[in-house]
């Protein structure tokens, strides 16, 4: 699909802020006027703080006429983080190679957004919506939701696109039949994992012992374990196992997520803040309890 | 053996230049055989601190283009005869440093000099880049501020990964937290994060803490490097930050909030 057919939008802006389907914002950018998105991001976070600001977002290229290169790709992550947004992920188009988006973007791939999958059937809303109406919808989400889970990028784009338009239950199932078994082994982290960095444990657990900063972002398809301070964002069962499992020694994270199920800062006790604590997916609720001797 | 440093921070503004200069002088009175070289192409502000601006004949950018050799370019300090400055370009494009030039220029550096000091531009893009890419250590200059110390980390995990050493697989790069303009009156009115904050948020310990002073305006302005004027408080705090960085252990002086004493309000801190 070419940009020109979303009409009015590709006129006016760079890219879009909307809300996905689970509370998650998506950018999708129609051209790459680094400066221009920046602004048009800055706009609608400063419109929108409480819900927007450090909202994790996935980034849609797939409507721009070429990727961006690699200082293009770097610039566009800075402006991201300057307008107030935490590039969490970039979405996969029908024709773009995974590896080599995660190489350019370092950044998890999942799968495309609906609008994309078949010309025909455009969402109305997703071609029409506009982003100010986008935000004031997501403003009743809260601070709580669902990430897409990895595992849909994996699956085949014929199911992926009838997995995307499904209910919750679809989607349940599609997750739990493709997630995979875990390899033996984990990885280990004994060095600080800073704001920027990312770091992702595939197929296994991931074991840090060096604090996670605020801004930093720490992904497994198991558990995670953070033996120091959590203060940045880990993403469990990334590929969807629901038994996969976070601890930290000292909680104050942006985000959890277990298998897609997320928790931002604001909905996570003021309590547990600093203690050691276990994360677990329960019934599609992530559990958060203090753990050990205090 | 020679030792690169690279001043560098993230955020602008912060007081790397204002470093760069003293921890400059700093190894140069110690006998040290110094260069500090000016990565900020387009603003170019070391020479104005170092007090040589008239003296800027050549650039660093010339010396990468081959229109003169190094030591055509390099300026000697008029205080200490083993200390030269490497001034910015201030016309020439941002893109003007190369990779390649940035590695030749060093490597001759090397050569001749001790310590080279390498003041960071701004930001986290080519010209933050290349400063802190060859560097053995690097000084991470932080504000005490939470958008600063953000800014550091980001920074302190680029130099984790993104530099030569890092790479090569050469073993890490040293890294030093140098907290600058601090105000232990704003800490205790809760305006400004604590030392203790900064070090916890950033896991590292400080090499020095430089309190915010009239004085380093003032040494900017007269274009003397504020370590150079021992009166100070942010002139001493320079001075034990690096006596650090040579291995000495000195006790952290200007944390603490000064108790209003008679003698402190006849003769003030500065
Ligand atoms: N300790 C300090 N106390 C007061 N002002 C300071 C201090 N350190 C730096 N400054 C001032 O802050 C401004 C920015 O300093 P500079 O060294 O140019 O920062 P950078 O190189 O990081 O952009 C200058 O005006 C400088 O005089
Ligand atoms: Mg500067």
């Amino acid at each position: 699909m070419s940009a020109a057919q979303l009409g009015q939008n590709t006129a006016t802006a760079p890219c879009e802020l909307r809300q996905g389907r689970y509370g998650l914002f998506t950018v999708r950018l129609f051209k790459l006027d680094l400066y221009q998105i920046q602004a048009h991001l800055a706009d609608q976070v400063g419109n929108a703080p409480g819900l927007l600001e450090n909202a994790p977002v996935v980034i849609d290229p797939g409507l721009l006429e070429k990727l961006p290169d690699t200082e293009q790709t770097a610039d566009l992550l800075a402006r991201l983080r300057a307008a107030g947004l935490q590039p969490l992920a970039v979405a996969q188009g029908p024709d773009a190679d995974p590896d080599s988006l995660q190489q350019l973007f370092g950044l998890p791939v999942i799968a495309a957004t609906p609008l994309r999958k078949s010309a025909t059937s455009e969402e109305p809303d997703a071609a029409e919506q506009s982003p100010s109406q986008s935000v004031a919808e997501a403003a009743e989400v809260g601070a709580s939701g669902a990430l897409p889970v990895a595992a849909e990028a994996s699956t085949p784009p014929a199911q992926t696109a009838a997995t995307t338009d499904f209910d919750d239950d679809a989607e349940h199932s599609s997750v739990a039949a493709s997630a995979p078994a875990p390899a033996p082994g984990s990885l280990y982290v004994n060095t600080p994992v800073r704001s920027g960095q990312q770091i992702y444990a595939k197929g296994r657990d991931l074991v840090i012992t060096a604090a996670v900063s605020a801004g930093a972002e720490v992904i497994a398809d198991g558990c995670i374990h953070v033996y120091a301070r959590l203060a940045g964002k880990a993403l469990a069962g990334a590929q969807g196992n629901e038994h996969a499992r976070i601890y930290a020694l000292n909680f104050q994270p942006e985000l959890v997520s277990i298998a897609g199920q997320y928790r931002l800062m604001e909905s996570i006790p003021e309590s547990l803040r600093g203690l050691a604590v276990e994360v677990v997916l329960d019934n599609e609720r992530l559990d958060l309890r203090s753990i050990g001797a205090r | 053996m020679s030792e690169v440093i690279v001043v560098t921070s993230g955020k602008g503004g912060v007081g790397k230049t204002t470093s760069s200069a003293s921890i400059a002088c700093g190894y140069a009175r110690r006998g040290k055989k110094v260069a500090v070289v000016d990565f900020d192409i387009g603003l170019r502000n070391l020479d104005l601190i170092m007090g040589c601006e008239r003296r800027v004949v050549y650039d660093f950018v010339n010396v990468i283009n081959g229109d003169c050799s190094l030591k055509q370019a390099l300026i000697k300090d008029k205080r200490f005869d083993n200390l030269s400055v490497l001034a910015a370009s201030q016309t020439r494009d941002k893109d003007a440093l190369t990779q390649d030039g940035v590695e030749r220029v060093l490597k001759e550096l090397r050569g001749e000099f001790e310590i080279i000091i390498c003041d960071s531009p701004a930001g986290i893009e080519r010209g933050a880049h290349l400063a802190m890419y060859y560097a053995d250590r690097a000084v991470v200059v932080v504000n005490p501020e939470v958008s600063s110390v953000r800014d550091s980390d980001r920074v302190l995990g680029l130099l984790a990964s993104k530099t030569n050493r890092a790479e090569k697989g050469d073993g890490s790069i040293a890294e030093h937290l140098l907290l600058t303009r601090y105000s232990p009156e704003r800490v205790s009115t809760g305006d400004m994060m604590s030392v203790s904050d900064v070090e916890e948020i950033l896991g590292l310990k400080v090499i020095g803490v430089i309190p915010e002073s009239q004085s380093v305006l003032a040494a900017s302005n007269a274009g003397v490097p504020v370590i150079l004027d021992e009166a100070s408080e942010a002139g001493q705090a320079y001075d034990d930050a690096v006596a650090r960085m040579c291995g000495d252990d000195r006790p952290m002086r200007f944390t603490e909030l000064k108790k209003k004493g008679l003698l402190n309000r006849l003769f003030g801190g500065s």
